[in-house]
């Protein structure tokens, strides 16, 4: 057997171009030192994601300097589909086996946080994460936390929404005294809910938050139609106990006091 | 160890330092012609460092990617960015020194490796990745072979 003779340079970027073919001239313009942050981004995020961490994908789109290499940021665009495919194939057979990690219930809601991330490219990488792993595996909506967040952030951003015909009012912390008045026509980035112990993180621009909040009510209208198709008793009854916690704990005090 | 939980950020913290020094002295043994014995043992040397860091991270209550610091998580990249060079991670031509003990030691360190890009990270490309002093690139350019 005869050896070939590579730069070590070379040779991971022949690896690379092995992982994402279509990128090959985007690959030839990078410096060896992007290409061994990309092979790290490829080979990091493909161990978490079978092991069912998938939420880490998107803070690698949160940094302005990486977002805005186009060479770079495509190539990490095709690295992201990649990890996506070999996270779905993975699942797929531990569903069969009845093996789902445990995490990722908890792990996808990272993601449906993220997906409201102020940062559009964090928040379109997360959206598409989410949509492709519910899609492919709508067992995942008789996950009752999941379902009661998907409720839950749908909630926080249509008031975050009418935030924009409303006094907004931004409880900062103050080292100074300062008169009640400041406390009004703030904008209110952090939304909270303390029954799903999420918070979610918003841009300024009313226009987004409305684009966010009509893309996620889509969705949420898709999973739980696929989800209910799947498993009719279990998200029924998911949504039923969601429904009895609302009724309990906001209707009924409130036609107490009529 | 496990009696002094204040202790673990500390150890980590150095051993990943560590980690990053002996495979700087990897690369600088690389390119002043240092035979494949030597090699061997220094890169096998390496590969036995994964262990400690996998057993400190094993701890329930060691949770590094809670709010990191921001020493942690460029060490944590160093670290990640050096298993790539040598092929410790999954690759077609994986390092020899990896045994399943260190392919599974490597796949728990994934899990709780907090996230190695800061949004707040000023020139992220030029400071933490060109001009990083973990991928020498006189190593980079040097002419290795590997199987067809």
């Amino acid at each position: 057997m005869y050896l070939r003779t590579l730069q070590t340079a070379a040779m991971h970027k022949a690896t690379l171009t092995k992982y994402i073919p279509l990128k090959a001239s985007d690959i030839k313009a990078l410096i060896p030192a992007q290409v061994v942050f990309l092979l790290t981004f490829h080979d990091l995020e493909a161990m978490r994601s079978s092991r069912g961490y998938v939420a880490s994908t998107t803070t690698y789109f949160l940094n302005k300097g990486v977002n805005s290499r186009e060479s770079l940021s495509s190539c990490m665009d095709s690295i992201v589909e990649k990890v996506i495919r070999g996270c779905l194939n993975e699942l797929n057979t531990r569903v069969m086996q009845h093996s789902l990690p445990v995490t990722i219930s908890s792990e996808l809601q990272k993601l449906l946080v993220a997906s409201c991330h102020r940062i559009a490219r964090a928040r379109d990488i997360a959206g598409k994460y989410l949509n492709r792993m519910i899609t492919s595996l709508p067992s995942l909506m008789c996950d009752e936390p999941l379902v009661c967040a998907i409720l839950e952030v749908l909630t926080l951003l249509r008031r975050a929404c009418e935030g924009e015909y409303t006094d907004e009012v931004c409880l900062i912390l103050h080292l100074r005294w300062v008169p009640p008045q400041c406390f009004q026509y703030n904008p209110a980035h952090h939304f909270t809910s303390a029954r799903s112990n999420l918070t979610i993180e918003l841009t300024d621009s009313y226009a987004t938050r409305n684009e966010i909040l009509v893309l996620l009510h889509k969705n949420a209208n898709h999973w739980l139609t696929l989800g209910i198709s799947r498993a009719p008793i279990e998200v029924r009854r998911t949504l039923q106990v969601r429904s009895a916690v609302y009724l309990k704990r906001l209707l009924i005090p409130l036609f107490r006091n009529i | 160890m496990n009696r002094r939980p204040d202790f673990y950020n500390v150890y980590l913290l150095e051993i990943l330092a560590l980690f990053a020094d002996k495979g700087i002295a990897i690369q600088t043994a690389a390119t002043s012609n240092a035979t494949d014995t030597e090699m061997k043992n220094l890169m096998a040397e390496l590969c036995s460092l994964l262990l400690p860091i996998d057993a400190l991270l094993d701890h329930t209550d060691f949770h590094p990617g809670h709010n990191p610091s921001s020493l942690l998580t460029t060490r944590f990249r160093n670290m990640w960015f050096i298993c790539v060079l040598f092929n410790f991670t999954p690759s077609p031509q994986r390092a020899s020194c990896m045994t399943d003990w260190h392919i599974g030691a490597l796949s728990r360190i994934a899990e709780k490796t907090p996230p190695i890009v800061l949004e707040e990270a000023y020139d992220f490309i030029t400071t933490d990745l060109e001009f990083n002093p973990v991928l020498r690139e006189d190593y980079l350019e040097k002419v290795c072979c590997i199987a067809p």
